[in-house]
């Protein structure tokens, strides 16, 4: 047994995330790197990043399973299986990611997604804003949902195809990886997606125009495998739970940094931004209230969330 | 014993055949379902969102289900050139210590698969998106078509064990 | 047990299996297996049927089925003896006109299907027959089938180049894009050089005495119309955007059963054994695929690439030296195994160190394809080889045909060094489209 004193724990760490999404990667690798240092050498991290072993789709069944011990999976591809999840992805539920980091930080997910997580056997050390969707549109701007009405849109989500729908146009579901040849040859007309997506896939090439809306976010969670997390010292899960807190605050940090460097980057590209007035804000709103009933049908006890974000944002 | 034996060989390769024509069945599908994808965004300008969701689904069915049927008619490609060098005999012997490798390769696909399938039922897993598929259904093509190559294994290597003897006794 | 002698054993494994004649997909997956379960013990096991699923289950893969299907739908049309028809009367007053010919049917061939052996089957059971017939060296005769019906892996639509895009994430109608240019200039070569043969050594390649006229030219490409529609019909819905590459596979498909139909070529029994082969070839291939993803995924988590990655920098060698021994390890790869199974294995493991000298994983797709290419018609597991066998005379042998494809290889491989030198040949057509 004084073996395994010396011989550090080994986590694997696996994200689908290449390490060019510098605000969804960065903090991680701090997070790391401070539980690391904090455990004087107890704890070694093996960091899997882009998919090496796996994509978003299964990343949290191999978390349950117990294949890979921690992920930061993107709650986008949670909402089949922790529906409740899903209201990071209610249109216009904050104006911004501080917002959002703020009902968050105020245990939006202990009104009973971590319950719901634990019964997945996975463990939820931290929960912060991603970047918000705005749209990308190609020969046109959008400047309220009229903008949206008779166009095709490559979307990702559910919620996000129920937005489109509902203010006329056609989504279709894409993955990230298909958007430039289907903008670029006019399969679809514009997509919703976070500004990294754009520049990582490089859509500023095939696009002209962006309205920054805000329009929804996700929600980047810190998991572990619940018999991982239950096999570790104490010690090693107090340093782990403030290093998952620390992360969730920088990620917010470096968000803010890009997002205004990101707008800066498009520009410079040539894309039009139009970063909506709070009238076309609300015009949008309007429209987006059946969103909410329809996501309060599949999620019973919804409103409560809705509820605490009006109380904490 | 001899016959019921003999049965479960009947029994397999009819498995077997079917799973191809199942396979058959969904290749359709899928060219249809594609298809119609294209026709109704391009002409009608009304994309679905379910056709991309449904023809993964049908991809991995397509992968799995005729796996069975592909080892009947030995078309699961291999090196062969070492091997035909040894002498007939020392092949057959290989043949069955290969089939059986493969066979808990299978074996596991089946057990890890199923597990995987109970998993997602258990724990209500669905896809993410409007369609809301429960995931069991999916995860199951895959140990449903590793059984019956499975199956498929244990007829071969009897074949083979069957051959072996027979020639002893020659 | 350390990773390194884990990473011995699952590759050890897998050679020996390999060898011992188990069918691919069983050699990568009881490796892959062992490697699990050394690893991680019987806890990690979940991952096979996870990671075969995660990687399996997205929609360009869709594409592998209907190319395969559309390929199996012009084999059986009686297209391809139209184009061999059409080409020969073209180049006929030229030296080594006819296995020109053979080289440029495929070419065109290529263009309609997605996988290699069909082009050369197609192709070869018109041509080979006929240049024995007029006294062509078999060698020559039957080579330049082998080699040129490889053309198929680079020409779109590629099955090659669809795993390629699914496993290097680069998007595959760029790739679709970026083939069309070295495929025919790849063609091109194997002409030129059959052209040297017919100049220099004429008995080779005896000389068309064969009267024909232009009218007989211009009727052969009147009947060769269906195949011209169907590449029209693909690569121009891509290019329009009509379809992504994935729904131009289906475009394709409807297009060739309605040729088919409309040519009368097609009843039930040969729609059922379409469909019968479809399935056969599709399931061979994607099972392959599967495995291969768990055997890429075992050995990235013994961090296999990214430690030969970071060995192969520490070496300090320039460019050129690496990319040859890349290059190297994918043609003794591709003598004993099948394209798909090479693409599938050496992409995780060669990408990111070509990525991480400046070259782009598009360039690397096609000029890994040319490479894989070549392996199809290099002993001693050449699919091409064999499937020429097959549809050559009796009087022709394996060994002819193999010291038939080797000056081809040759020929194929100064085009892969100069696509290597001059990475902007590849990419030029793509940027240009954009
Ligand atoms: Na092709
Ligand atoms: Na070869």
């Amino acid at each position: 047994e004084s073996h395994a004193k010396d011989k550090p724990i080994e986590i694997v760490f696996s994200t689908y995330m290449p390490t060019s999404y510098g605000y969804l990667v960065q903090p991680l690798q701090e997070f790391m790197a401070q539980v690391e240092k904090e455990t004087a050498g107890k704890v070694k991290f093996k960091f899997f990043h882009s998919g090496q072993l796996y994509k978003g789709k299964e990343e949290f069944a191999a978390l349950e399973r117990g294949e890979i011990d921690m992920a930061a999976p993107n709650d986008l591809y949670l909402t089949g299986i922790v529906p409740e999840t899903g209201i990071s992805n209610l249109p216009f539920m904050w104006t911004t990611p501080r917002s959002m980091q703020k009902s968050l930080d105020a245990g939006l997910w202990s009104l009973g997604i971590k319950e719901k997580f634990a019964k997945h056997n996975v463990v939820v050390l931290g929960a912060a804003a991603g970047g918000p969707y705005q749209i990308y549109a190609k020969g046109f701007q959008v400047t309220g949902p009229d903008g949206i009405k008779g166009k095709k849109w490559g979307v990702s989500g559910s919620t996000a195809s129920k937005a489109i729908e509902l203010m006329g146009g056609s989504p279709t579901t894409m993955s990230s990886g298909e958007l430039y040849l289907a903008l670029q040859r006019g399969t679809i007309d514009g997509c919703t997606r976070p500004l990294i997506t754009g520049l990582g896939r490089k859509l500023y090439e095939v696009v002209d125009n962006i309205s920054v809306t805000n329009m929804a976010y996700f929600t980047c969670v810190l998991a572990i495998n619940k018999e991982k997390w239950d096999s570790l010292p104490k010690d090693v899960q107090e340093i782990m739970l403030k290093a998952g807190k620390q992360r969730d605050r920088r990620q917010l940090e470096i968000l803010e940094a890009f997002m205004t460097d990101a707008i800066k980057k498009y520009m410079d590209k040539g894309v039009k931004v139009h970063t909506a007035a709070s009238k076309e804000l609300a015009e949008f709103k309007k429209k987006m209230i059946p969103v909410q009933k329809w996501w309060l049908t599949k999620v019973k006890d919804g409103q409560k969330y809705i509820d605490f974000i009006a109380a904490h944002h | 014993m001899k016959s019921t034996w003999r049965s479960f060989i009947q029994g397999v390769e009819k498995l077997s055949r079917f799973g191809a024509i199942l396979g058959e069945c969904v290749l359709i599908l899928l060219l249809l379902l594609v298809f119609h994808e294209v026709v109704v965004r391009y002409i009608f300008n009304k994309p679905t969102l379910y056709s991309v969701e449904i023809s993964e689904y049908l991809l991995i069915f397509l992968a799995f289900i005729a796996a069975g049927s592909v080892l009947q008619e030995d078309k699961h490609v291999r090196m062969q050139s070492f091997t035909n060098l040894m002498p007939k005999r020392m092949q057959r012997v290989l043949a069955c210590i290969i089939s059986s490798i493969v066979l808990m390769f299978c074996s596991i696909l089946v057990w890890q698969g199923i597990k995987s399938a109970l998993m997602a039922y258990r724990g209500g897993y669905h896809s993410s998106s409007l369609l809301n598929t429960p995931m069991w259904l999916p995860y199951l093509i895959i140990p449903v078509g590793s059984l019956i190559l499975a199956l498929q294994l244990i007829v071969q290597i009897n074949s083979h064990i069957a051959k072996l003897i027979g020639d002893a006794e020659k | 047990m350390d990773s390194v002698s884990i990473t011995f054993i699952v590759i050890g494994g897998f050679l020996i299996l390999l060898f011992l004649g188990m069918p691919i997909f069983g050699a990568l997956g009881s490796s892959s297996i062992i490697g699990i379960l050394l690893v991680q013990g019987t806890r990690g096991l979940g991952a096979v049927p996870g990671v075969i699923y995660d990687r399996l289950a997205v929609f360009p893969l869709v594409a592998v089925p209907l190319f395969i299907l559309m390929g199996e739908i012009i084999f059986h049309s009686g297209v391809g003896a139209s184009i061999f028809t059409a080409t020969n009367r073209w180049l006929n007053k030229l030296p080594g006109s006819m296995g020109m010919a053979s080289v440029a049917a495929c070419a065109i061939f290529s263009a309609l299907c997605g996988v290699s052996v069909a082009g050369a089957a197609t192709i070869g059971s018109f041509a080979i027959p006929e240049m024995i017939n007029r006294n062509y060296n078999k060698s020559l005769a039957t080579g330049c089938v082998a080699a040129s019906g490889g053309l198929a892996l680079l020409i779109p639509p590629s099955v090659a180049l669809i795993l390629y895009g699914v496993v290097g994430d680069e998007s595959v109608g760029r790739l679709f894009i970026a083939g069309i240019l070295p495929g025919i200039v790849l063609a091109g070569m194997m002409m030129g050089y059959i052209f040297l043969i017919g100049v220099f050594q004429p008995e080779a390649a005896p000389k068309n005495t064969d009267e024909v006229t232009w009218k007989m030219r211009f009727q052969s490409l009147i009947e060769i119309w269906p195949a011209l529609v169907l590449i029209v019909l693909v690569l121009g819905s891509i290019y329009k955007g009509i379809a992504t590459p994935t729904e131009a596979a289906a475009v394709g498909c409807v297009g060739a059963f309605i040729i088919a139909f409309l040519k009368k070529e097609l009843n039930w029994k040969t729609f059922r054994f379409i469909l019968r082969s479809t399935v056969s070839t599709s399931t061979m291939i994607m099972l392959i695929f599967a495995s291969a993803l768990l055997f890429g995924y075992v050995l990235t988590r013994l961090q296999v690439p990214q430690e030969l990655a970071s060995f192969v920098t520490s070496l300090n060698m320039p460019n050129w030296a690496i990319l040859i021994c890349i290059f190297t390890l994918l043609y003794i790869m591709g003598m004993f195994m099948d394209v798909v199974s090479v693409i599938l294995i050496s992409t995780p493991i060669f990408l990111p160190i070509v990525l991480d000298m400046g070259y782009s994983s598009l360039w690397f797709g096609i000029v890994m394809a040319i490479a894989c290419e070549i392996g199809t018609e290099t002993p001693p597991v050449g699919l091409n080889l064999f499937v020429i066998k097959g549809v050559s005379p009796p009087s022709v042998s394996l060994m002819d045909v193999i010291r038939g494809s080797i000056p081809f290889a040759i020929v194929e491989t100064l085009g892969l060094i100069i696509f290597i030198a001059f990475p902007d040949l590849v990419l030029w057509l793509p940027n240009l489209l954009q």
